[in-house]
């Protein structure tokens, strides 16, 4: 709000007790009309989020990258002397697998727990409450592009090839973006209700962890589990990303049109299923 | 909007609001639970009609119903009630935190309210960064934020410990801070409940004359106290709940 609009006409809140929250005006213009009022705090909760994780760490911020860089190099350590995994640029092939799961993994677990972590907020202030789930993912952006960092470093180091089409990476992580925040919406509003959920997905996270084609090669799969590939919608992402910057090709675009829908089909469900449990919140909390 | 109306329409309106609590709801707290009460109500359901009306008013709870009332634009309006007679859950719902379940409301104008304060403060934040995060949940710009910063951190005294965590700060100093904040953001109309007791007496003095200087600006003030001298001191008149209800016509 700025000092000019409050000049020009005062805002006007009116509130009915209705159940017509099915309409366009309650289920997307409404909360978007927030979230663009609120863009300072959207900023100022990011902000704030990475200042207080690193605050009394000795490495801070260094640690979104020595984090993944050691998840790589144990899985590395495993996997190319134990089990004699010879592929080239093994290394580079797991770290861009890592950095793309962790991405997804650490925005269901942050954003999952977002909106039970801001109960001190929810239950004594009116803001849009939308915004703490997608802040976590936000959030897990950041830390994205710092690992991305490390990886191009990586690259330099194991003398791996630059491929031109590591370019598309932005547009490989935008379906990925919409499923996270889709997701995040989604576990963090029905958490609110149910507090197993949390532990489920625990649970759940691990197991699709070895669903989904990090340390292992895709191509190289049984064909009885190719079924694993094509109903995790993390092997496409995951997919996507190692196959624009350890494979060298864009994947075709029917591959892609079926990331890009199924991030938005989950966008959609996370943020209607948000929007309608929203109000009952705070009797849950 | 024309002047005219701006004189004539109160700063906030309520018609018939009521909160309910389903007390059978608030029970079930894990998917088998649901399941179950789910599964026990389906069964109710196709028993008859006339057991599960009796478990619905049996469970639910109102905690405020019936509540109309209207604040003219300048008034200071205090709230008594013993506990639990719904003063805080009316506050709630003008805030905009709680939904109503019946009823609609109108509030016309920014709305700062000091229901608890430095809610939204972290503790390892310093003090001037929770200014800057704190202003931005009342939906402030960081260059408001930034002109009013000495104002507020002036006012809250604590110039020496302004870059300090506030984990390390005093019960008394995360309060002042607090109302500092939450005074500054200029609303047309403060939601104050049960705060003013933060501080040693000179900080006290300041609250009141910040307050006193709010009614000289013509801001509208909602007031919640137990303190039956505060509210004489304060209001321009009084509602009285109870049991959820007003107890007193309204004036």
């Amino acid at each position: 709000m700025n000092p000019e609009s409050t000049a020009a006409a005062e805002p006007v809140v009116h509130i009915r007790a209705d159940r017509g929250n099915w309409d366009f005006h309650n289920l997307v213009r409404a909360p978007i009309q927030e979230l663009v009022q609120f863009k300072e705090l959207i900023r100022n909760t990011v902000v704030r989020d990475i200042k207080v994780r690193y605050k009394r760490s000795v490495l801070g911020i260094a640690w979104t990258i020595i984090a993944p860089l050691m998840q790589m190099i144990v899985m590395w350590t495993v996997f190319t002397k134990a089990f004699q995994v010879s592929m080239p640029n093994y290394a580079l092939y797991l770290f861009s697998g890592i950095i793309t799961w962790n991405l997804f993994s650490q925005s269901s677990v942050a954003g999952g727990a977002s909106i039970l972590g801001a109960a001190g907020l929810i239950t004594k202030i009116k803001l849009p409450r939308v915004l703490f789930p997608l802040t976590a993912v936000i959030n897990n952006l950041v830390n994205f592009s710092f690992a991305f960092a490390a990886l191009l470093l990586l690259m330099v180091v194991t003398r791996a090839p630059f491929h031109w089409t590591m370019l598309s990476v932005p547009f490989m992580l935008l379906p990925l973006i919409l499923f996270c925040m889709g997701w995040a919406m989604l576990v963090s509003a029905l958490s609110v209700f149910f507090r197993d959920l949390q532990y489920i997905l625990e649970i759940a996270l691990g197991a699709l962890f070895y669903a989904t084609p990090i340390f292992w090669d895709p191509t190289a799969l049984p064909a009885k589990w190719h079924w694993v590939a094509s109903v995790n919608p993390l092997a496409k992402y995951v997919f996507m990303m190692k196959a624009s910057i350890y494979h060298g090709v864009l994947p075709n675009f029917s591959t892609y049109a079926i990331a890009t829908f199924t991030g938005l089909a989950m966008f959609v469900i996370g943020w209607i299923v948000f929007q309608r449990l929203q109000r009952k919140f705070i009797y849950w909390i | 909007m024309a002047t005219s109306s701006l004189l004539t329409t109160p700063a906030v309106e309520l018609k018939g609001v009521g909160v309910r609590y389903q007390l059978n709801l608030e029970k079930v707290f894990s998917l088998k639970e649901l399941l179950v009460s789910k599964a026990t109500r389906l069964g109710r359901q196709l028993r008859g009609r006339e057991q599960q009306k009796t478990r619905r008013t049996a469970d639910d709870f109102w905690a405020i119903r019936d509540i109309s009332f209207s604040v003219p634009r300048g008034v200071c309006i205090g709230l008594t009630g013993r506990n639990g007679s719904g003063k805080s859950t009316t506050l709630k719902v003008i805030s905009g935190v709680l939904h109503p379940t019946e009823g609609e409301l109108w509030v016309r104008g920014r709305v700062s309210a000091l229901i608890e304060l430095g809610a939204g403060f972290n503790p390892d934040l310093t003090g001037r960064e929770n200014i800057y995060f704190g202003a931005s949940v009342s939906g402030l710009s960081r260059a408001e934020t930034a002109k009013r910063i000495d104002r507020i951190v002036d006012f809250a005294e604590l110039r020496d410990f302004i870059d300090m965590p506030v984990r390390n700060y005093s019960s008394g100093m995360y309060a002042r801070l607090g109302f500092a904040l939450a005074t500054d953001v200029d609303p047309d109309l403060l939601i104050v409940d049960e705060v003013l007791s933060v501080g040693d007496a000179p900080f006290q003095q300041k609250c009141k004359d910040r307050m006193e200087s709010f009614k000289k600006r013509n801001k509208t003030i909602l007031f919640v106290s137990h303190d039956p001298q505060a509210i004489q001191d304060f209001c321009d008149t009084t509602i009285e709940l109870k049991d959820g209800r007003i107890n007193s016509p309204n004036p």
